[in-house]
């Protein structure tokens, strides 16, 4: 048992049907600490829209310092509409500071959330966004473990959608492939609104993104959509669970992603549709591209479905890259790698071609394809 | 030959007289209704009161061991059966293993767990102590029961071109067609008889494919099996005729532990159909079976079931709980196994009938329609486990949700390492009947190797108004129009059924979804 974080329960989680693939069970003998120090000019790297909204934490600790703070914006409010606890997430919730965003924001909201010290930190994040009834909000969020340590980072992000309303949200994980990132993303939605959430995985050694989503009004279009790219060493287990509870709903989950060396991905999506829930329109898609004999995908895209008059479909693909298509581009004069890479990109950049936020697109395209052998080529061609 | 066709022709009255005798609605029903979604719905919970219509007590006077399970049960068990002592130490092993075990609880189902203290663990029909010599000697109330059933046993059997190891509760009561099977060197008995007559090959394959330690339920099996068939094709024997046995289950209170052994050497090739019906029964009956198959190099084996105990009554009380394990493994090259299981009965189901695919170029197919109405639920589905390289596997899983019941379809598909070039196609349908009924899907699919192809396609649809009133206007009843629908929809598991499994399939559909609608 640690202070900040009762780890013990990491130790058998992975018995449990919903952890079934995941094995966190070496986070239960780390003993963490609470404090570490970032450099500044880490925080610089990282601020990529300077003129937009920008909100840092560190350890979970806000950083007045470096953030911009804009109107809607505030930290610690005691009074902000929190959701109560409607799912069986297992990730510890904890203490930490906490920024709450509503109002309609012209411009995408900046969220830094680092990760830092010089032994294994245990930190929490805490988001909530409300966006009343007609207003539009757009976020960005940026996890970030910056020293290689068994770092466990468990940040969570609440969502309220009220009626007709309009939420963007992307959640990137980036930096030390070291880490552990429990996230979990809670949304309501209520009737006519639209939420479009994007969760991309760079980084990090063991990644768990839970998504809970509850669609509690008539008319809801949702888009809960993930990319990963992972190399030696690293999981990502996307654990998704979208509850139809009204008529006429529309949701989809699209999760993608490229696995090399030894990368495992997880994916379980479950479609829960509620008695009554007629109309429900639900789409799932889970598709993987392994490049190494040794990487491993599974999914478990699941339809739970208590309505008869619902059309839900899920579907799930895993290979390799076309051999014929690599050979089409390389008699067209481009580099074996380099075509390689630029199918490889071209596979991601779905998911990556839909963010709202054109700087922090453009960022996470650099670092995809500085990871890639043959990316310069590419960069030459697109950037 | 005709007096194959006199039994069926007997079957097809019983079935069309019951369909007759239900409340018909008139083919102008959708029309003439101002709501026919709700005055169908009516109709539906009127009718789908379909009674168990095997639903019979044969009195006879069981012997039976004393309720609850230790140690000495099993050693009674193993005693009355006359078993050598490695089997006793086999099942000691598997019931101390079982002691260490908890019942699973990751299935989608909602049930009270069997009281295992309460459960007669051995009961067998007293007339068969002293073992009948023919079917002359066999208790006369019993072939009244087969008689019911319609089994061709006597001369029947001959005509109807089926082998019956008929199995009574737990002691096998006549096997016919052994001689035509052992000119072929075919070995075709209960287990219990192979134990004694066998036990060369018995020792060598049971529980290879499902050791005793596997799950919950097949552990307990394990340790208190009564008896099951035991079949053994030799080297490129192609099985003459489709061999078949029928499940029962019936004294009071007494679970059924059947344990099913197949093998089939190089180059054989068999087909084995297993039928169910049991008598109508208030308290829960627990089944937990399990099937064991090997094929070796380019054999070929076809299992399959149609399962109809009793589900339990309209409002969810009794009925079977069928807790079974099944798994065949294809360890010769060009080995294949196929599983086909039409599932209509029981109140609840779980049951994963799997595919290990080690040889090189093997492949598992598993074709399934299972049925859930009033109160059933039902989680089954399948397991293929690709090892060999080029192994292929196809599912085709059909659900049907009528009334309260709860339809899970659950499968895993992993392909190792070393499976390269594998190849899986897996279809899962759902159709739903009704607004209070629920239909899931769980998919595990596990790949490692980056050569493998794995393609998963689900779809839920209902009967359609359209649909019914398309048939409607064509002068088709509603009943017809649904029965044609769903039988549509299950074709091609259907068609992957012997011939006359096929017929009854569609028949037991027919009744159990009389005036449904979506």
């Amino acid at each position: 048992m640690n202070s900040i974080v009762d780890n013990t329960i990491f130790a058998d989680l992975h018995k449990k049907e919903d952890w079934l693939y995941t094995n966190v069970s070496g986070l239960s003998n780390i003993s963490f600490c609470e404090n570490g120090d970032v450099d500044p000019s880490i925080i610089s790297k990282y601020d990529i829209a300077v003129n937009n909204p920008l909100v840092v934490f560190v350890n979970g600790i806000y950083e007045e310092e470096y953030s911009r703070l804009s109107d809607g914006l505030s930290i610690n409010d005691p009074n902000f509409e929190t959701i109560s606890n409607r799912s069986d997430s297992e990730i510890p919730v904890g203490k930490s500071n906490s920024l709450s965003i509503t109002g309609t924001q012209k411009d995408t909201v900046h969220i830094l959330q680092i990760v830092s010290g010089d032994a294994p930190v245990a930190c929490f994040g805490n988001v909530n966004i409300c966006a009343q009834k007609d207003e539009s909000i757009s976020v960005a969020e940026t996890h970030v473990a910056i020293t290689d340590f068994d770092h466990l980072f468990m940040p969570k992000t609440e969502v309220v959608a009220k009626e007709n309303s309009n939420v963007t949200l992307v959640r990137a994980i980036r930096g030390s492939k070291e880490a552990y990132h429990l996230g979990s993303l809670h949304v309501v939605q209520h009737e006519s609104s639209k939420v479009q959430t994007n969760t991309i995985t760079l980084g990090g050694k063991r990644v768990r993104n839970e998504v809970f989503a509850y669609l509690d009004g008539e008319n809801c279009v949702s888009n809960f959509d993930g990319m990963y790219m992972l190399g030696k060493n690293q999981l990502v287990d996307n654990h998704l669970r979208v509850e139809h509870n009204k008529p006429n709903c529309d949701s989809r989950e699209f999760y993608k992603g490229v696995l090399d060396e030894n990368a495992k991905s997880v994916f379980t999506g479950r479609i829960y549709v509620k008695e009554d829930a007629q109309q429900t329109d639900a789409k799932q898609t889970n598709q993987n591209i392994l490049l190494s004999n040794d990487a491993d995908a599974t999914s478990r895209p699941q339809l739970e479905i208590y309505a008869d008059d619902v059309a839900c479909t899920h579907g799930a693909t895993t290979g390799e890259i076309d051999d014929e298509a690599l050979l089409y581009l390389q008699t067209r004069g481009i580099p074996a790698e380099a075509a390689r890479t630029l199918l490889i990109y071209a596979f991601l950049n779905e998911s990556l071609d839909e963010l709202a936020d054109e700087t922090f697109r453009e960022v996470l395209v650099e670092e995809l394809l500085s990871n890639l052998p043959g990316g310069e080529f590419i960069k030459a061609l697109y950037l | 030959m005709s007096t194959q066709k006199n039994n069926l022709d007997v079957r097809k009255t019983t079935i069309d007289d019951q369909i007759t005798s239900m409340p018909m609605p008139s083919s102008g029903t959708l029309l003439s209704s101002s709501n026919p979604v709700e005055e169908d719905t009516a109709l539906l919970k009127e009718t789908f009161k379909e009674k168990y219509k095997w639903g019979f007590v044969t009195d006879i006077e069981a012997d039976s061991a004393p309720p609850g399970l230790d140690e000495s049960t099993i050693a009674f068990i193993s005693a009355k059966k006359k078993e050598p002592q490695w089997l006793l130490e086999w099942r000691l092993k598997a019931y101390r293993h079982w002691l260490t075990m908890e019942e699973p609880d990751w299935a989608h189902l909602k049930y009270n767990k069997p009281n295992y203290d309460e459960i007669i663990f051995y009961s067998a029909p007293k007339s068969l102590e002293d073992g009948p010599k023919s079917l002359d000697e066999v208790d006369p109330a019993l072939l009244e029961t087969y008689e019911k059933l319609g089994i061709p046993l006597h001369e029947r059997a001959a005509l109807a071109g089926v082998a019956v190891d008929a199995v009574f509760d737990s002691v096998s009561v006549g096997t016919t067609f052994k001689d035509k099977l052992e000119e072929v060197g075919i070995i075709f008995c209960p287990i219990s008889e192979a134990v004694h007559e066998h036990p060369e090959l018995v020792k060598k394959y049971l529980g290879t494919i499902v050791p005793y330690s596997d799950n919950y339920y097949a552990t307990l099996n394990s340790a208190v099996f009564t008896d099951g068939s035991f079949v053994y094709i030799p080297k490129g024997v192609k099985c003459p005729m489709d061999l078949s046995t029928y499940f029962r289950i019936n004294a009071k209170s007494t679970g059924q532990f059947e344990r099913t052994l197949i093998i089939a050497e190089e180059g054989a090739s068999v087909s084995y159909l297993e039928g169910c019906t049991a008598p109508m029964r208030d308290e829960n009956q627990l089944h937990a079976a399990v099937v064991e198959l090997i094929a070796l190099d380019d054999a070929d084996i076809k299992y399959s079931t149609v399962q109809n105990w009793y589900p339990g009554d309209e409002n969810g009380v009794g009925g079977i709980y069928n807790f079974v394990t099944k798994r065949g493994k294809c360890q010769g090259d060009r080995s294949r196994i196929t599983w086909t299981q039409v599932e209509t009965g029981s109140a609840v189901t779980w049951k994963y009938p799997s595919c290990i695919l080690l040889g090189d170029d093997s492949v598992g197919e598993f074709y399934s329609v299972a049925l859930t109405n009033n109160y059933q639920q039902a989680d089954t589905g399948t397991k293929m486990i690709h090892i060999g390289k080029n192994t292929r596997s196809t599912i085709i899983s059909k659900g049907i949700s009528a009334g309260f019941g709860q339809n899970i379809y659950r499968g895993l598909v992993k392909i190792m390492k070393s499976a390269e070039h594998a190849r899986n196609y897996t279809q899962c349908d759902s159709m739903l009947m009704g607004d209070r009924c629920g239909a899931h899907t769980f998919p595990y699919i596990e790949i490692k190797n980056k050569t493998a192809k794995a393609e998963h396609e689900a779809s839920t649809s209902k009967i359609g108004e359209d649909q019914l009133f398309y048939c409607n206007s064509r002068g088709i009843s509603t009943e017809d129009s649904i029965n044609m629908i769903v039988n549509g929809f299950c074709k091609e598991v259907f068609r992957e059924l012997p011939m006359e499994f096929a017929v009854e399939a569609r028949r037991l559909l027919e009744v159990s979804l009389e005036s449904s609608v979506g």
